[in-house]
């Protein structure tokens, strides 16, 4: 179970970073007008319609040995990224992104600007409104993104093949050892896994339903 | 304090092209839909950026557009009511009316925010959510709230309009208590003439875009038939 575990936490990370890079991003892309919007959306949303082996070969050239981010990790000491769980979280992160962004932009675009020019009549800033009344406003769209980036991230394959590797305990994920035990004929394996993995997409599709109603407003 | 407002700007289509002066008390800003009497008050308070213009409360300058200087509406110290309450949904009452009293300790905000609701007739609800409140009593969290942080002025946009007639009269009467018991200078966007006679002294005559009249509302009533012109 060393792979479900692994996945587990690679897919959080992954979804952390992603939230936290993608809620300011989104935020940018519904209430900012500046010069290569366009292009910044089309980049952003890219990874969502790539071919994962793409998208992990572009990967390879920016984290691998050679590639600008793998030179500078390594040159802070800090080893090499590709084949390490490190590469499985870039993967995951990268593929998570664009569902991050996607929602929570539309979140905050659903939020009136009303609000905000209210807050600021009331004497606050544009960083605390951000964070006092956009977001709570928004909150909705953001955690959708959470939950559909988690499960992108969880099920994240192609790209982490390509980045991380199938090392059984070290960078074998579920997807990859569901794959794997597939390969090598131990059905059974495969069998819980995918189970497992299925519940857990389930586990996530009844959250976001959940989050539809519920509120007190 | 008196405020005087000296702007021209344009909206896609619209131009406005205003000067005028609010003495203090309750002024009204008077006209016809599209006559420009909102994007006045939001240049005012900051929430639009004339593109010319001078705009100064008393001995402080708001918006000076050949001087560059343009407060941002933070630190202007001026409260504004919208048309709609715009209520934050995701606070309670309490929470609303102190969202402006971020720099008191809690305990005086807690002592405040009761003090407010209390002035808004609204002692106890303090706990209740937006959305489980009426029309008016929406309207009078958003005094409330807009009261919160002793502004200098408050700037009301049609605060009323949505609202049913006896409540809106009932309101009226309120807004004028308010004004008496804190001594805060309003000006009103209105279209109703009505709200002019019953509330302000001073008004200002908007219509597309430029005053057309200015002066103590007693004396232009006397003077014109604005009487029998609904919104002129």
């Amino acid at each position: 179970m060393d792979a479900l575990l692994l996945s587990l936490q690679v897919a959080s990370v992954a979804t952390l970073l992603a939230l936290g890079a993608g809620v300011p991003l989104a935020w940018v892309l519904a209430r900012r007008a500046f010069l290569g919007k366009d292009l910044l959306s089309v980049l952003v949303l890219l990874p969502m319609v790539l071919p994962p082996t793409v998208l992990g070969y572009y990967l390879l050239l920016v984290v691998g040995r050679s590639g600008p981010v793998g030179r500078l990790w390594e040159g802070a000491g800090l080893g090499r990224i590709v084949f390490t769980p490190t590469a499985a979280v870039v993967a995951a992160f990268v593929a998570a992104l664009p569902f991050v962004i996607r929602s929570a932009q539309g979140g905050f675009e659903q939020v009136e600007r009303t609000y905000e020019e209210a807050a600021r009549t009331l004497g606050w800033g544009e960083f605390g409104i951000f964070l006092a009344v956009t977001v709570p406003l928004a909150w909705r769209g953001i955690l959708a993104g959470l939950a559909l980036g988690f499960a992108r991230a969880i099920g994240e394959f192609g790209a982490t093949l390509m980045v991380a590797g199938n090392i059984p305990s070290r960078t074998q994920t579920a997807s990859t050892a569901i794959y794997d035990a597939v390969q090598g004929g131990r059905l059974g394996e495969a069998h819980v896994l995918a189970l497992l993995l299925s519940l857990m997409a389930g586990g996530v599709l009844f959250l976001i339903g959940r989050l539809g109603r519920g509120s007190r407003w | 304090m008196s405020l005087d407002v000296q702007i021209r700007a344009r909206f896609g289509d619209f131009d406005l092209d205003v000067a005028f002066r609010a003495p203090g008390g309750i002024t009204v800003l008077f006209g016809p839909s599209g006559a420009g009497k909102t994007l006045t008050l939001r240049s005012v308070a900051g929430l639009e950026s004339p593109a010319d213009g001078r705009i100064s409360l008393g001995d402080d300058v708001l918006f000076h557009r050949e001087a560059g200087i343009e407060l941002p509406p933070r630190d202007r110290k001026l409260g504004y009511v919208f048309q709609h309450h715009v209520l934050f949904p995701h606070l309670d009452v309490e929470r609303n009316v102190a969202f402006g009293l971020r720099g008191l300790p809690r305990p005086e905000r807690a002592e405040r925010v009761i003090e407010l609701l209390e002035l808004v007739g609204l002692e106890g609800f303090g706990k209740r959510w937006p959305a489980a409140l009426s029309g008016g009593e929406r309207q009078r969290v958003a005094l409330a709230r807009a009261f919160a942080p002793d502004p200098r002025l408050l700037l009301l946009d049609e605060p009323f309009s949505g609202l049913d007639d006896e409540i809106r009269w009932r309101l009226l009467g309120e807004l004028e208590r308010m004004h008496e018991r804190t001594g805060v200078s309003m000006l009103l966007v209105t279209h109703d003439m009505e709200e002019v006679r019953r509330l302000a002294r001073w008004m200002v005559r908007l219509r597309r875009g430029r005053v057309i009249e200015e002066g103590f509302v007693a004396e232009l009533l006397q003077e014109s038939d604005l009487r029998n012109q609904d919104g002129g």
